[in-house]
């Protein structure tokens, strides 16, 4: 409605190789932070059976928001 | 991790009550789903400042984004919530204070160097849940008390703290042989005989 198409610039190319690239940013960073706790949770958690299902819970969930992340790139 | 002794075993683990954690993730659970209400509401009223293709959305990707955010923050305060704990052994009480991912505290005290438990219950939440803060005097100088706030059971917590101590009090109390006086014959009887 109050679009003004006159003034469209950014191609979807240009926008998608944008946000493709933030993605692999943040999943960089992600990867890094996740690594930090499951490093935690196996040095500081002994073996604990929470820690085990946590552990597979958080993986689980974090692969499912990636994909979903992943696939919500515009094309 | 926890360096005990051969003969050394935990016999209670103390953290703090699941209300400590549950407040947060009802805290994240709006942040959850604050974009999608504010998103439904905004849209509508504000024009797009960024001149887009038409069809162009990429609300979907930011969400998820935003989701793998929240999910890890969880964790994160999880972590903090689970590594935060007192072990109490048969000798003494590990405290491993889990201030942040990168900020962990550990520091023991021994069952004769306890000089006082005393909890404190406030309001009507911790009462109910039962839940509130414990705190363990120590015969040491300076701040070297160990305070655990929003711990769970803070009554049970005190009895068995207690009860280890008096054990421990009780084994270091020196021990006093009476003797029974007993009649030694006089030189007389003993050559009588």
């Amino acid at each position: 409605m109050y679009y003004n198409y006159a003034m469209e610039s950014f191609s979807a190319e240009t926008l998608t190789s944008g946000i493709r690239s933030i993605f692999w940013l943040f999943l960089i960073v992600y990867l890094i932070t996740g690594g930090v706790l499951v490093y935690h949770w196996q040095r500081y958690g002994g073996k604990s059976k929470v820690l085990f299902i946590v552990e597979t819970v958080f993986i689980v969930g974090s692969v499912i928001f990636a994909l979903a992340a992943f696939f919500a790139i515009p094309k | 991790m926890l360096n005990l002794d051969p003969n050394e075993s935990v016999i209670l683990e103390v953290r703090k009550h699941w209300y400590v954690l549950s407040a947060r993730v009802f805290v994240m659970f709006i942040l959850v789903i604050a974009p999608l209400v504010l998103f439904s509401f905004l849209s509508n009223l504000i024009p797009t400042s960024i001149p887009l293709p038409v069809g162009y959305s990429a609300t979907g990707f930011f969400y998820c984004l935003w989701l793998l955010v929240i999910w890890i923050s969880f964790f994160i305060n999880w972590t903090n919530y689970y590594l935060d704990v007192w072990y109490v052994t048969e000798k003494r009480i590990v405290s491993v204070d889990q201030v942040s991912i990168f900020h962990r505290k550990i520091s023991n005290l021994r069952f004769d160097k306890i000089q006082d438990v005393s909890i404190e219950i406030r309001g009507a939440i911790q009462t109910m849940l039962k839940f509130g803060d414990i705190e363990i005097k120590t015969a040491a100088e300076g701040d070297s008390n160990f305070l655990m706030k929003n711990a769970a059971n803070p009554d049970e917590v005190r009895r068995i703290i207690f009860s280890h101590h008096q054990f421990e009090h009780e084994k270091a109390r020196p021990v006093h042989v009476v003797e029974e006086e007993i009649e030694r014959p006089s030189k007389d009887q003993f050559i009588q005989s």
